[in-house]
């Protein structure tokens, strides 16, 4: 194998795979490195098309695990910790990463061909005009190079190929798009939206944009990708190719042009740098299984591994004259780390609709965009959250394991329908801050030589100050739109308030206008290193509340696009 | 006579292996209605498994549908123990299948295989209630996640879930009873 490409790709997740992608349908010869095993798609290690009584262990992650110390964070998850779908979940004492003992950081990672493309949530939100004027307006971290505009056509270009399905639900924070045909709302999230609309216009209830084909166009069958089934076993890989993901999508996608190269087992450990020329050449690799090391050399490296991934792999391409990692002028690489966070939401009853039902398993939720953008007296908080949940399914009696009585009287009372019931989870904005921050460990090393990641992050008063009106805004919402019995909560704000619950984290390698004060320019290309280019959630600056991976998406096609126009006009 | 065959795929250290447990055929006894488990399984010895199925069905008993042993709890429990169930779990529930053997000494007067089916009914409903009363027995943890472990494995078997949708292929938030169960009835194994 030729061990020189036009483009490295480092990742094959979201970001690697639509890097791949672009790059090899514009005829560069392109190299994705992955560090988890090789899959396939459709691959012998989904599950989705078992039934729930095949699933090993009543889907129970063997006790042993636990003993071990095994999947530590997983099992924090608690929904996440299934035997059907574990193994493409990172088992965090195979793979260490580091954070004060007082302030946990969860970082869920997914180490396999397709990476976290295929556990992902398939949210699919346009971030708006106010999310990238954020920074500017309240002064808080770095200001965005770019705004709606620069993305809105590359919006529109990935949503197209990915297949999004939404309603074009004219909220302007909430931006449309060409979306697949939208997901249908059950007649009790029907209900408290269209009670919004008269009783609340300013808080709109939409069905959930979601990368699951709700219909097919020939750009998708053209790949093997079938409509969705409403199967919601989405987390299991999916035979159909019926939801976005690396390996169904934007990898075959790329491996037909004939451009593309895949190795797996290759673990990226940094950057290779030309320190007369200030270019990247290429990048170190320890083979996962031998440990062997070896250099792969390239015109152009694109790191899509990762929000702290690619950070991890940037501070640890340091040498005498970078002693604190590549493209790190400013000293600011690892900081502005954020995250969505939760902890706050509400549930209700919504009455009526007694003789009505349900069919299939819808594979998204409802979603309320924010509606905190600029700040009100009412609170002294900037920023705001949004609100993820629904009532798909009419609820059912379930059963007493938990709790006493036994017998066929108890049987009898399982299963039967309840009154439909909302329920609304706070995605909350935390600020970008200078200090939370990622680190490479002094002393700790992973398996393969690599310094431990050392996370320190996590919510501060302003996020505190959230939590208590999210769930207060959440009851007043679900009353507003017609439910009774309404409760709300939130957790004590006083406690650690743990990021990466929501796997959205990102920062790290912020983009910028100054050198002096961001990593990346509007290209998502390294200030210092002109061939260097980060796409993937470290070059956030700041969070939003919608889900950003199609935002990843958007900004890598865009970035190739202007990587691909320097390479031939020989600036690269 | 009732015959319990299953196949499953077990998750061991990231690897899937299939294993085929062992058949178990059980005899019921006339007088007591218990059936009478003859062989060993991979985990619990006959008289073990004849306990753990009758405590099962007593908990989740057929009615018009099918009942634990419908579902094969017990055989499945048993797998479990090799491949879910740490050491202490295993000591747990060897345990607290000998306490409930010895409340029915205790409570009931005779051993557990002696007493009629209502007796037996009404043994375990008495530990029931008092598995989740303030008295907190010393079986009360190991029958709680004994009886946890039961109605999991029960409602995810196929005998529970006669009306699963494996491939809805669509989403329909508003229907009447009449169009769910014509739906569902259409997509579902049995349909």
């Amino acid at each position: 194998m030729a061990d020189e490409f036009d483009v490295i790709v480092v990742g094959s997740g979201v970001t690697g795979g639509w890097a791949a992608k672009e790059f090899c349908e514009k005829g560069f010869k392109t190299l994705v490195l992955e560090r988890g095993r090789h899959l396939d798609h459709p691959d012998p290690e989904y599950t989705d098309m078992l039934a729930p009584w095949e699933a090993e262990n009543a889907g129970l992650m063997p006790e042993s695990f636990e003993d071990a110390g095994r999947y530590s964070m997983l099992r924090k998850k608690g929904r996440l910790y299934k035997s059907q779908w574990a193994r493409f979940f990172v088992d965090d004492k195979e793979y260490p990463y580091s954070f004060p003992k007082d302030r946990p950081f969860m970082w869920t990672r997914g180490y396999q061909l397709g990476g976290r493309s295929i556990t992902w949530g398939r949210q699919s939100y346009r971030w708006s005009a106010k999310d990238f004027e954020a920074n500017a307006k309240d002064g808080n971290g770095v200001p965005w190079p770019i705004g709606y505009d620069d993305l809105a056509p590359w919006y529109d270009y990935v949503e197209a190929f990915a297949g999004i399905s939404g309603a074009k639900d004219d909220v302007e924070t909430l931006p449309n798009g060409d979306f697949l045909k939208p997901w249908e709302m059950s007649c009790a999230e029907q209900f408290v939206s269209d009670n919004l609309k008269k009783n609340r216009p300013d808080r709109p209830m939409v069905i959930g944009r979601c990368a699951n084909l709700s219909e097919v166009r020939p750009i998708h069958t053209e790949l093997g990708r079938g409509p969705c089934q409403a199967r919601n076993m989405c987390k299991q890989g999916c035979s159909f190719g019926a939801y976005f993901c690396s390996l169904s999508s934007t990898l075959p996608a790329a491996e037909r042009t004939g451009n593309l190269t895949i190795v797996t087992d290759a673990i990226v450990t940094s950057v290779l740098y030309d320190d007369k020329k200030g270019r990247a050449t290429g990048v170190s690799v320890v083979d996962r299984k031998t440990k062997c090391l070896r250099k792969y050399k390239a015109k152009v490296v694109f790191l899509c591994a990762s929000a702290l991934g690619s950070v991890q792999v940037m501070l640890n391409s340091r040498s005498d004259a970078r002693p604190k990692g590549i493209a790190n002028s400013s000293g600011l690489l690892g900081c502005y780390i954020m995250d969505h966070f939760g902890g706050a939401g509400a549930t209700g009853v919504v009455p009526g609709f007694e003789d009505r039902y349900s069919f299939g398993r819808r594979p998204t939720g409802i979603y309320m965009p924010s509606f905190r953008h600029e700040k009100a007296d009412d609170v002294d908080f900037v920023r705001g959250y949004g609100y993820q949940g629904g009532g798909s399914t009419r609820p059912r009696t379930s059963h007493t394991g938990k709790k006493v009585g036994i017998g066929a009287a108890v049987k009898e009372h399982v299963g039967k329908a309840l009154p439909w019931r909302m329920r609304l989870i706070m995605y909350g904005e935390m600020l970008p801050y200078i200090d939370n921050r990622a680190s490479l460990h002094p002393v700790k090393t992973d398996d393969w030589g690599m310094p431990l990641l050392h996370i320190d992050a996590y919510g501060r008063d302003n996020e505190k100050k959230m939590l208590v009106q999210a769930a207060k805004d959440a009851e007043d919402i679900l009353i507003a739109g017609g439910c009774i019995n309404v409760k709300s909560s939130h957790v004590n704000p006083e406690n650690h308030i743990e990021l990466g619950s929501r796997t959205h984290e990102m920062g790290g390698a912020c983009m910028g206008s100054d050198p002096k004060n961001s990593v990346l320019n509007k290209w998502c290309q390294a200030h210092d290193v002109p061939n260097l280019f980060v796409t993937d959630g470290a070059s956030m600056s700041s969070c939003s509340t919608q889900n950003p991976s199609l935002t990843y998406m958007a900004l890598t096609a865009r970035a190739t696009d202007h990587a691909a126009k320097l390479l031939k006009e020989g600036v690269l | 006579m009732s015959d319990h065959k299953f196949t499953r795929r077990i998750f061991l250290s990231g690897a899937v292996v299939t294993v085929t447990a062992l058949s178990l055929t059980g005899c019921t006894e006339p007088k007591t209605q218990l059936v009478k488990i003859e062989q060993a399984g991979a985990f619990f010895n006959p008289d073990d498994l004849t306990l753990l199925n009758d405590i099962a069905e007593i908990m989740i008993p057929r009615t018009g549908t099918p009942g634990a042993a419908d579902a094969q709890v017990a055989a499945v429990i048993d797998a479990m123990m090799m491949t879910w169930a740490n050491g202490a779990t295993r000591d747990l529930f060897s345990n607290t299948l000998q306490k409930i053997e010895l409340m029915a000494e205790t409570l009931k007067g005779k051993p557990y295989s002696s007493l009629t089916l209502k007796q037996r009914q009404s043994l375990i409903s008495e530990i029931d209630v008092r598995a989740f009363s303030d008295e907190v027995p010393d079986y009360a943890e190991g029958y709680k996640r004994l009886k946890d472990l039961i109605f999991r494995v029960f409602y995810s078997s196929e005998a529970a879930n006669a009306d699963y949708v494996p491939i809805p292929g669509q989403y329909r938030g508003n229907l009447t009873l009449d169009e769910y169960e014509s739906l569902t009835e259409a997509y579902s194994y049995g349909g």
